[in-house]
């Protein structure tokens, strides 16, 4: 069999885009991919969990449009066979989407587990492919805890939750991370009794405070039960009834979905396991995203620096590069996290905590709510805002944070303007459209600056 | 039809001249090759001939200003004509002015060239670099005065972020020396960032080498990697520092050996009796030949400023000092108004504020000459690169015996080669060759160094 340039193992966001991307730069490629390509983002994940949410958000204006005028005659029900079926049609579309880029490309795709054996040779179903290159993107896969009654059957991870065709009465969600609130917020609007179990003093501990409050609030207006600084310590069933128990408070579930995080999946690292050297069950890479094997790479999940699909998108393209002979970083300081609620939130640099670490007196902070803001009023959505953190000495935006409106688009624009490194004052000076919920950026640069037209003067302190 | 009168372009790398003055005026009657003004190239000063017979209609440029070559600097027609609309007007400059903007005359030669699709002057470096960098030659600006592009010219091509520029502002870089690493040579916040700091952040270098450090990269052909560090840093700025000083100067190196055998002598005599801490080294003495041969030279404390020739007043002498990090060049302030031993102690307390790496920036800049001293080894002769923006450089050899015959006697003379290297665009060979022989003969009556 002839030698590959690039063997990838996996298809998901790292795996594809690099065995694309090792492609268009002239290489011969083959993927392993032991299910469907499109990895837990496409079939498990980022995807699917979208289009949950959209069903979630319609049934929402529904059920709120009376006030608008809109009289609907009739109940609003769920049909969960339905939703779990549009989300597979758009499941497959994608995956379809990503089957024939692959082959667009020429890339060859080998459907199997497949195992490093060497630095230059992979199994697979029991054959043996050799490669000048290997990209190791296993991905990740959800953690399961090992506390007692954790292998109830009403226990599922993110990976069942989207398959179920009975909306559960009592949902209990055990970890308050992005997973575990977007879940919350659909299965909320679905109609379900839904309590969030988070270990720590706020659900999305990780992203800038307000943001957390922000998201706690547009939970508990759905009716979702918030519970932060509860340990769970047992899955427990009495009397014909399944509780979770944590920090002593009991919580009756009629399906319990386990969101506590995701662990790299390194199954792919075969025989040379013991040679690839990993920290904390993560393998560990440099900027190039190279191994501690010359010619071995591991970007996406797999090596832990930050488990989102597009850096895994930016990491793949630098490994294939690099596979190709050219020394292309992976630049992952300015990435946006986004997460699916409602209302939204998005979030690109520093927390405002960390940056007033860092920056002390000079740390400009500007707000802008949407309840001043004229598109999130005619559209009825008022809550959150549009935080700004900028550095007074350069002019330096260093953390942007949106929480309504449609911030996970609205991100986009800050990430430009950070990674093209614009100061406030310019961004304060940019022309957007009005009205939008865009425009909402530019006000809070501005109230950074001390100079936004649309707030109401400061009192001098 | 009027004529336009141009200036002419005075051979192949001519790009721009200066009007001297005119030599008639408006309303003139002027013949068909007659004299009509003076103008002076980088090589030579002529005059510039009338294109046509007739009456001098206009005169757009003034005395003095630097004009790109075939632009339109007049007109020449019938008594009474119409002269075009004012759109050839050359992108003229007073020529005493250059700091004030140099976008203009030097973007039109660039502009110029890469209209008439002609060969762009540029050094191999400069190449090499644009082509690393993505960098279109055709848009670099070249900061030399015959126009030929530098590697410091492509480096300053790309652009700079707004946060970049403001970071350079902030922290007193000046963003053309620094290295863009971003799109097409961009300069960025951390190139900005990594030129300023002289002291490299500890957490910066190892961390992109950890995990690759045990691995055989196979990307050096011919060899394998053992190790492989980020330059940052003190290093960073030294290679970036010379490598600009080796591709912009047309250096020369003059050698001459110095009999120090008096020198020695005196030497030995002052440190009789002396704590260690208290003993005068050769190179202070070194230091203060060159300070009171600096003071009566006026060339050597000459600096170029674009196009100027700056003579610098403080006599301030950078010594290079060897550190773990890297070269420091701290500078003694005032040379010429400190004793011996004065220079002497402020030589040993620099050295030791750039081995803790205390030295402050004011400490670091403001001279007018650099010595550099490999005499503790075993060096006999070697060409220091100059410390820009001096003109000149003293590499200081070691100290050898020789034999020699006096008065019919074998005697052991003390021989020390000093190797001068200067720029040439400042200092001419014979110049050099006296401020070499002024610093020899200060060395051999040492007894000058005292009074």
């Amino acid at each position: 069999m002839e030698t590959f340039d690039i063997a990838v193992i996996g298809g998901g966001p790292a795996g594809y885009v690099s065995a694309i991307k090792g492609a268009q730069l002239g290489g011969k490629v083959v993927l392993f991919e032991k299910d469907v390509v499109g990895g837990t983002c496409l079939n498990r994940g980022c995807i699917p969990t979208k289009a949950f949410i959209k069903s979630a958000e319609t049934a929402h204006e529904a059920k709120n449009s009376a006030k608008r005028g809109v009289i609907l005659n009739g109940e609003i029900a769920i049909d969960m066979p339905k939703v779990v079926e549009f989300k597979n049609g758009v499941v497959k579309t994608l995956t379809g989407g990503v089957a024939a880029l692959l082959r667009s490309n020429g890339v060859t795709v080998v459907n199997g587990v497949a195992k490093m054996k060497s630095e230059t040779e992979i199994e697979c179903n029991g054959e043996v492919y050799t490669a000048k290159n290997t990209i190791l993107c296993g991905g990740s896969k959800a953690i399961k805890l090992p506390f007692k009654g954790v292998d109830n059957p009403k226990v599922l991870t993110s990976d069942g939750i989207l398959d179920v065709q009975e909306l559960p009465e009592k949902l209990v969600i055990i970890g308050g991370g992005v997973i575990g609130c977007e879940m919350a917020t659909a299965f909320a609007c679905f109609g379900c009794d839904v309590t969030i179990v988070e270990l720590l003093e706020r659900v999305t501990a990780n992203l800038d405070k307000d943001i957390s409050a922000g998201i706690t609030r547009g939970l508990k207006s759905l009716g979702v039960k918030v519970m932060t600084g509860k340990q769970v310590e047992e899955i427990a069933d009495k009397g014909g009834k399944t509780y979770v128990i944590a920090s002593g408070e009991s919580y009756e579930a009629d399906l319990i979905l386990l969101s506590i995080g995701r662990a790299a999946d390194l199954e792919c690292l075969g025989a040379l396991a013991d040679r690839i050297k990993q920290e904390r069950g993560k393998v560990v890479v440099d900027d190039y995203m190279r191994t501690s094997i010359p010619n071995i790479y591991a970007p996406g999940d797999i090596n832990g620096r930050i488990m989102l699909a597009h850096p895994a998108f930016k990491m793949g393209e630098a490994a294939a590069a690099c596979c190709m002979g050219k020394e292309v970083k992976a630049d992952l300081s300015k990435v946006p996290s986004c997460v699916y609620t409602m209302p939204e939130a998005a979030s690109c640099g520093l927390t405002e905590e960390k940056a007033k670490e860092i920056y002390g007196d000079d740390l400009l902070v500007g707000k802008f709510p949407f309840a001043a803001n004229g598109r999130a009023l005619a559209g009825g959505a008022t809550e959150g805002f549009v935080k700004v953190l900028a550095d007074k000495k350069t002019g330096e935006i260093v953390g942007v944070h949106m929480l309504g409106g449609a911030a996970t688009e609205m991100i986009a624009e800050a990430c430009d303007l950070m990674t093209a490194e614009i100061t406030i004052e310019e961004a304060a000076d940019i022309i957007h459209s009005h009205p939008t919920c865009s425009e909402a950026f530019m006000e809070a640069c501005a109230d950074a600056l001390g100079c936004c037209i649309h707030l109401p003067k400061k009192r001098q302190k | 039809m009027a004529t336009a009168i141009f200036m002419p372009k005075e051979g192949m790398a001519m790009e721009e001249g200066t009007l001297i003055r005119w030599l008639k005026n408006v309303g003139d009657k002027v013949e068909l090759d007659e004299p009509i003004m003076e103008i002076e190239t980088d090589k030579i000063t002529m005059e510039a001939e009338a294109p046509a017979s007739g009456y001098i209609l206009a005169q757009t440029v003034e005395a003095g200003a630097v004009v790109p070559v075939l632009s339109t600097m007049g007109w020449i027609g019938e008594k009474g004509e119409q002269i075009p609309e004012a759109e050839g007007a050359p992108k003229a400059e007073k020529a005493d002015a250059p700091a004030a903007e140099e976008a203009a005359p030097a973007e039109a030669p660039a502009a110029k060239l890469e209209a008439a699709g002609a060969f762009v002057p540029a050094t191999p470096l400069a190449r090499t670099l644009a082509a690393e960098k993505g960098v279109d030659l055709a848009h670099v600006k070249p900061t030399a005065a015959n126009g030929a592009i530098y590697a410091a010219d492509v480096a300053a091509a790309g652009n700079a972020t707004p946060v970049a520029k403001r970071v350079a502002e902030a922290s007193g870089v000046n963003i053309g020396d620094v290295q863009g690493s971003g799109f097409g040579g961009k300069v960025t916040k951390a190139d900005v960032l990594a030129a300023a700091a002289p002291a490299p952040a500890p957490a910066a270098a190892p961390a992109p080498a950890a995990p690759a450090a045990d691995a055989e990269v196979k990307r050096i052909a011919g060899n394998e990697e053992e190790s492989r560090v980020t330059m940052t840093g003190i290093r960073r700025t030294i290679a970036q520092r010379m490598a600009k000083s080796a591709s912009e100067i047309p250096v020369v190196m003059q050698e001459t050996t110095v009999d120090v055998t008096r020198l020695m002598a005196l030497r030995e005599q002052i440190n009789e009796g002396r704590e260690k801490a208290a003993k005068v080294s050769v190179n202070d003495m070194v230091l203060k030949a060159c300070a009171m041969v600096a003071k009566r030279t006026p060339r050597l404390r000459t600096i170029l400023d674009g196009k100027d020739l700056v003579t610098l007043r403080r006599i301030n002498i950078a010594m290079a000092v060897n550190t773990d990090d890297g070269l420091l060049v701290p500078v003694i302030k005032d040379a010429d108004t400190l004793s011996l031993d004065n220079i002497s102690a402020q030589a040993k307390h620099l050295a030791a504020l750039a081995k803790e790496r205390k030295l402050t920036p004011d400490q670091m800049s403001g001279s007018v000459f650099t010595v550099s001293n490999l005499g503790m080894f075993a060096i006999d002769s070697f060409t220091p690169i100059i410390n820009q923006p001096n003109a000149a450089i003293l590499g200081v050899c070691r100290v050898r015996d020789e034999l020699a015959l006096e008065a019919g006697e074998i005697v052991v003379k003390k021989k020390m080669p000093i190797c001068m290297v200067y720029d040439h665009r400042i200092i001419d060979g014979a110049t050099a060759a006296q401020i070499s022989l002024e610093i020899k003969k200060l060395l051999e009556k040492p007894i000058e160094l005292l009074l």
